[in-house]
């Protein structure tokens, strides 16, 4: 490696890294391209294209190639970015025939969300949110209710946030991999700028047993996966500059089990099997990294710089996407003989969000009502002026 | 330039050396599931002592790693994930599978399982109608489908309508050769 800064490629690059030094480019990016070069990362920043897609019928002959590429979305509407990971996922070409074949359609979809309550496909929001919370938006709140393709429990979104996706085939699908990436390049940045600024005492990123990524014993990301079609996706936040005061308002808390089987003291929820969330410690990450990293646009460069340079050929491009120029709807009509995303009008829908919810029974403990629901329907109650069984749909007017 | 690259080299690895390290642990992942094949012509053979009907003449494979073992004459039979599958998937969280008397178009998938805040979608070969899915024992011990996904852990009672077509399935021992490609 010291060898190698002497041979004739690394004079080029000290070149380069000198004209643009000229060029008022500040200390911090011309050491952070030194390091990256010396760590063997491409220094993606200037040698990786980035192209705005212009329209829909772009966008999907770009998701129809076999092309490795990273998008970045413009638009922070949580319907739109869903449905184009949806889209993406399962219009990236997979070939039966190619399923053990070496796949080179690797992509990464980086989008911030708009405030969004965002839980796991096999989740009871009813159970994991307090949805009579007046943050919420049908209260005359700010936030949406989104129920996720993938698994896992539920995280807030909002602009403080980033969200991203990595796809790859199911056979060279690793629920470590991205994540280990993630925290090599944010733990270099750290280490780069820290040192700079003789701040030795910022904690670095850590990886825990469950596969997420940590900073100081707090959470900082979740990640989800889905695996259909012979692919697969590993999605995931990450906390930088998020209202956690109003998360936490937002999540119920764990709810404790009641063992006693006292008739009066029966748990509010009970005879369901849906998917609980995880409750972890969560800070941003501006906070722990002392303002090091303080704003989403470093992480959205790092991560997909990082793309970039984790391939070597071919040459991987950066596109931007925008919900003005592509328009969702237009690609379904472009690409209907193929596609079978539906997600822009099946993420909002009240079947989606609410009636795919597993099985439950609610008991409220103060009117001491029961209700039995099965897709969102109301099947047996004692609640005989409010309910009408088998039609009525349960909503949170039944909660406490 | 030295001095920092001192610092940075004993805090932080550098990515490269992360690359190679994340090839050798998925090597071990990799050699590990090659023993796992090599002597698991019983752990993806079909357990017919669990199932409801034990007689069952014919069983296919998937390359998405589906089974399904039915009778030629008749058509019914039983669909699962192979054993395979469900060892990738670790621990299973929750199983969605589709309503009886429904039908499946060839390819469509017919549930999701949910194992570790993964959803795995699963998948039917063949036009099928589903008789019967085995939601009353995976609701409450979706564990199950670690244990024996070929056998206690079926997942749907069906009627395969039509065997088209024959070219998306394999027989066992075609099925375990898939498996030590997957692993390369």
């Amino acid at each position: 490696m010291y060898s190698q800064m002497f041979s004739e490629k690394s004079k080029t690059k000290i070149k380069s890294f000198a004209s643009k030094f000229n060029d008022d480019i500040d200390d911090l990016d011309a050491i952070n391209q030194e390091m990256n070069e010396f760590f063997g990362v491409e220094y993606a920043c200037d040698k990786a294209e980035k192209i705005d897609i212009k329209s829909a019928k772009e966008f999907v002959d770009l998701v129809r190639s076999k092309n490795r590429f990273c998008l970045i979305s413009k638009s922070t509407n949580p319907v739109y970015n869903l449905s184009l990971e949806d889209y993406i996922f399962r219009n990236t070409p997979m070939k039966k025939e190619e399923v053990n074949a070496k796949f080179l359609s690797e992509r990464l979809l980086l989008y911030i969300n708009d405030k969004t309550c965002v839980f796991g496909k096999n989740q009871n929001p009813f159970k994991e949110l307090n949805l009579k919370s007046p943050l919420i938006k049908s209260n005359g709140g700010t936030y949406d209710l989104l129920r996720r393709y993938s698994g896992g429990g539920t995280v807030i979104h909002d602009v403080g946030n980033i969200n991203y996706s990595f796809l790859t085939s199911r056979n060279e699908f690793d629920k470590k991999f991205y994540n280990t990436h993630i925290i090599n390049l944010v733990n270099n940045y750290i280490s780069v700028n820290t040192q700079l600024t003789n701040n030795s005492n910022i904690p670095l990123l850590e990886l825990n047993e469950r596969g997420d990524i940590t900073c100081a014993g707090f959470k900082i990301s979740g990640s989800a996966y889905k695996i259909a079609m012979n692919k697969s996706y590993h999605h995931g936040t990450m906390l930088i500059d998020s209202n956690l005061k109003e998360f936490s308002a937002l999540m119920r808390p764990k709810l404790v089990e009641n063992k006693r089987s006292n008739e009066e003291e029966k748990d509010e929820f009970s005879e369901c099997n849906d998917v609980d969330s995880v409750r972890s410690k969560i800070a941003n990450l501006k906070h722990l990294t002392k303002n090091v990293i303080n704003d989403t646009n470093i992480v959205v460069d790092l991560l997909s710089k990082g793309f970039v340079s984790l391939f070597s050929q071919p040459k991987t491009k950066i596109y931007y996407v925008n919900s003005d120029l592509v328009n969702l709807q237009e690609v379904y009509t472009l690409d209907k003989e193929n596609n079978k995303s539906n997600a822009l009008s099946d993420l909002p829908s009240s079947d989606w969000i609410y009636s795919q919810t597993p099985s439950f029974k609610y008991t409220n403990k103060i009117s001491g009502f029961h209700y039995k629901v099965k897709k969102g329907i109301i099947i047996e109650s004692n609640d005989a002026n409010k309910v009408k069984v088998n039609e009525t749909r349960f909503n949170a007017s039944f909660l406490i | 330039m030295f001095r920092l690259s001192t610092r940075i080299n004993s805090t932080v690895a550098p990515l490269n050396l992360i690359k190679s390290q994340l090839q050798v642990n998925k090597f071990g992942l990799v050699s590990s599931l090659r023993f796992q094949s090599d002597c698991s012509n019983k752990t993806n053979s079909v357990n017919f002592a669990k199932l409801p009907i034990q007689t069952l003449d014919t069983v296919v494979y998937t390359t998405s790693h589906e089974w399904i073992a039915y009778n030629k004459s008749d058509k019914v039979g039983f669909l699962g994930v192979t054993q395979y599958a469900a060892n990738h998937m670790g621990d299973v969280t929750y199983v969605e599978l589709t309503d009886v008397e429904e039908t499946v178009d060839a390819g469509e998938s017919f549930g999701s399982i949910e194992s570790v805040k993964s959803s795995n979608e699963i998948y039917t070969p063949y036009e099928i109608e589903v008789l019967e899915n085995n939601m009353d024992a995976l609701n409450d011990t979706p564990q199950l489908v670690t244990k024996d996904a070929m056998g206690e852990a079926w997942l749907l009672k069906v009627k395969v309508l039509n065997e088209e077509p024959s070219d998306v399935v394999m027989d066992l021992e075609k099925y375990e050769q898939y498996l030590k490609e997957c692993d390369e």
